[in-house]
């Protein structure tokens, strides 16, 4: 299991939800519906946030949201997916911040996960499977797992 | 006498306290503590475990799964949990960063510092917090932000 990988679902089930995920749903169509472009970038766009990549960050660390400079920085990767993961990560501590938000880390893998696959997203394209939702979304094959998941569950 | 490291972990985050602070709290090594944590080390001494249930402010027999556990809502938030005079790891290790730092650079690391205070970030990670970590860190937020206006 990739270290992220196992680090998230970790944190998704053991970190208990402070945010209802019907609120972090309703974020993630509402940042969705703002986009300005394509990708996780576009997601940023609409909120008036940047992304800048830099490779400088310390061991264990993949990126910071900097919410005063409307910032995101992250490491970069070969990997389109993982990369745009970590955007979709660090957007999402910066809306939950913006927001006031008091939150768990857990809640902000599920915020970036549902920002990856918005629920209008998988209700549109009926995914069969998490391969199917990590094509249409871009997501890596176990973000998009994780997602329908969570979609399960709710 | 299992101690449910989960429930435990669950506890410290919900005051905002550190590993160091909770270990501090409670007067056992760091190491011991972290050990807990993990799950490495759950059966532990009955004098560890009220300790960790002392600083904690829970009652006896929470950390086994023996007493109810308190709900995590009703906490108090982080800033008014004061742990040794609220002088958190963060502070401590941000203290020797700049205390290493030349004068004339100082003022520009402080202001990265404060940011990388304000995001949160290497406060909510289980990796350890160290000087080189955090100057790495402070060097990158300095790197995108020197020449932003917002």
């Amino acid at each position: 299991m990739h270290p992220v990988e196992e680090l998230a679902l970790k944190e998704i089930a053991g970190d208990p939800p402070k945010v209802d995920v019907n609120l972090l749903e309703a974020i993630a169509e509402c940042v969705e519906a703002q986009r300005d472009g394509d990708g996780p970038v576009g997601l940023a766009r609409g909120q008036k946030v940047d992304v800048e990549t830099d490779a400088g960050f310390p061991e264990g660390m993949d990126g910071i949201a900097l919410v005063d400079d409307d910032l995101l920085i992250v490491r970069p990767s070969r990997d389109r997916a993982t990369e745009w993961l970590r955007i979709l990560h660090e957007l999402a501590h910066w809306l939950l911040q913006k927001a006031g938000l008091t939150h768990s880390h857990g809640d902000v893998w599920m915020l970036a996960l549902a920002l990856g696959a918005p629920g209008s997203m998988v209700r549109r394209e009926q995914p069969e499977c998490g391969i199917a939702l990590a094509a249409v979304s871009g997501l890596p094959a176990w973000a998009a797992f994780a997602r329908l998941d969570m979609i399960d569950a709710a | 006498m299992a101690i449910r490291n989960d429930l435990l972990r669950e506890l410290r985050r919900a005051r905002g306290w550190t590993q160091a602070q909770l270990a501090d709290a409670a007067g056992i090594a760091q190491g011991t503590y972290s050990r807990i944590e993990r799950g490495e080390s759950v059966n532990s001494l009955a004098g560890t475990m009220a300790a960790l249930e002392r600083a904690l402010s829970v009652a006896s027999g929470t950390l086994t799964g023996d007493a109810p556990s308190p709900d995590l809502q009703t906490i108090p938030a982080p800033e008014a949990s004061p742990v040794n005079g609220a002088r958190t790891e963060f502070d401590q290790v941000a203290a020797d960063l700049l205390a290493e730092t030349p004068e004339p650079q100082r003022p520009a690391v402080e202001v990265a510092v404060e940011k990388v205070r304000r995001s949160g970030a290497m406060q909510s990670l289980d990796i350890p917090l160290t000087v080189a970590g955090l100057d790495a860190l402070v060097k990158v937020v300095s790197r995108h932000t020197r020449h932003r206006t917002r």
